[in-house]
């Protein structure tokens, strides 16, 4: 029996003791690709001064930090624009921009609810040890919601 | 002691125990009591021979190519401390293997880097917890007086037989640009001053 070979095109990660982590295509093109950054330094800035509300969780000591920055419709309470910035792992950038794409257009209330495990599921699955400490995005996101709300009051 | 043959250029599933007389171990395999009982199950000779091959060859020439990565070592890091900012060596400048560089960047993440660097044939490790099955930083940066901040950001470049100077110009040539495009989607911007002043002290 003619055995084929395994394409190594979605094994990743070697950890210190030799187990795999697989991360999908999908992790990948936001994490090599990411949606919604800023490209230079003089953009982000700026908008540092101009985002509706801005938040960010997560500590350098710990790994990972994520700071979310959103502009809103305030007819609507929609989400306009959605910007970030991580430092963190494979997991961390890609979830964080994914979560990015996914609140545009989508009103306040709504993007309050989002989970961990709808990014998750966005993503296509993490490896499970990645998800506790890497997926902070939705509390960056509620965090800048709440900044928002304070700012129009 | 021991020693793992396929660090050597040896064949992998064999190692060496090197210990003192009257050193009582427990062996880790029990049964016929092969190898004087330290491990047991019938002898890997061919693991054996190759092991004791790689030995004599390791031995030859060992002081000329250690000269060379000696060289290709201190070239390199001083190239990237130089080229990339906010950038440190972790360990002794010279007293130091002469195949082993650990560098720390801040303000990006080592399994980040380790995984831009794969995507340019570059294979390094990470001594930042993401990458670690415990999700804890490695405890010999921890030893060396390194702060979680800067561990995170530690990439440990090893060099080999095969490494050549032409090899690490293409690393320094790709490296600085990875780094650079992580830092400007980091929202973390530590101070290397503060950093190196905090690893002072005990």
């Amino acid at each position: 029996m003619k055995k084929t070979r395994k394409k190594p095109t979605e094994t990743d990660v070697i950890g210190h003791r030799g187990e795999r982590w697989l991360y999908t295509s999908i992790v990948k093109e936001h994490f090599f690709h990411p949606k919604n950054i800023f490209t230079s330094d003089k953009e982000a800035d700026m908008y540092e001064r101009t985002a509706d509300g801005v938040g960010q969780v997560g500590s350098p000591k710990c790994g990972d930090v994520m700071r979310m920055y959103i502009k809103v419709d305030k007819e609507t309470d929609t989400i306009k624009e959605c910007r970030w910035k991580t430092f963190g792992c494979c997991s961390a950038i890609a979830s964080t921009s994914i979560l990015s794409e996914m609140v545009i257009g989508m009103t306040l209330d709504k993007a309050k609810k989002i989970t961990p495990l709808d990014i998750v599921k966005a993503l296509g699955g993490l490896p499970a040890r990645k998800i506790h400490c890497s997926v902070l995005g939705d509390q960056a996101l509620r965090a800048a919601i709440e900044d928002y709300k304070k700012r129009k009051r | 002691m021991t020693i793992n043959g396929s660090k050597l250029y040896g064949p992998k599933g064999i190692g060496l125990l090197y210990k003192r007389e009257g050193i009582k171990l427990e062996p880790l395999i029990h049964g016929g009591g092969q190898e004087f009982g330290w491990r047991s199950g019938t002898e890997n000779v061919p693991g054996i021979v190759g092991l004791a091959k790689a030995l004599k060859l390791v031995q030859q020439g060992k002081e000329k190519e250690n000269h060379r990565l000696i060289q290709l070592r201190d070239y390199f890091i001083q190239k990237i401390l130089k080229k990339i900012p906010k950038s440190f060596l972790n360990g002794h400048p010279f007293q130091r293997l002469p195949n082993n560089i650990n560098i720390s960047f801040l303000d990006a993440e080592g399994e980040s880097i380790l995984l831009y660097l794969n995507e340019h044939g570059i294979y390094v490790s990470t001594g930042s917890a993401c990458s670690s099955h415990k999700l804890e930083i490695s405890h010999v940066l921890k030893a060396l007086g390194l702060k979680h901040e800067a561990a995170h950001g530690s990439i440990r470049f090893t060099l080999g037989k095969k490494t050549t100077q032409a090899d690490l110009d293409y690393v320094l040539k790709v490296l600085p640009g990875i780094i650079a495009s992580l830092r400007r989607i980091s929202p973390v911007h530590l101070k290397l001053s503060e950093i190196r002043e905090e690893m002072k002290q005990p």
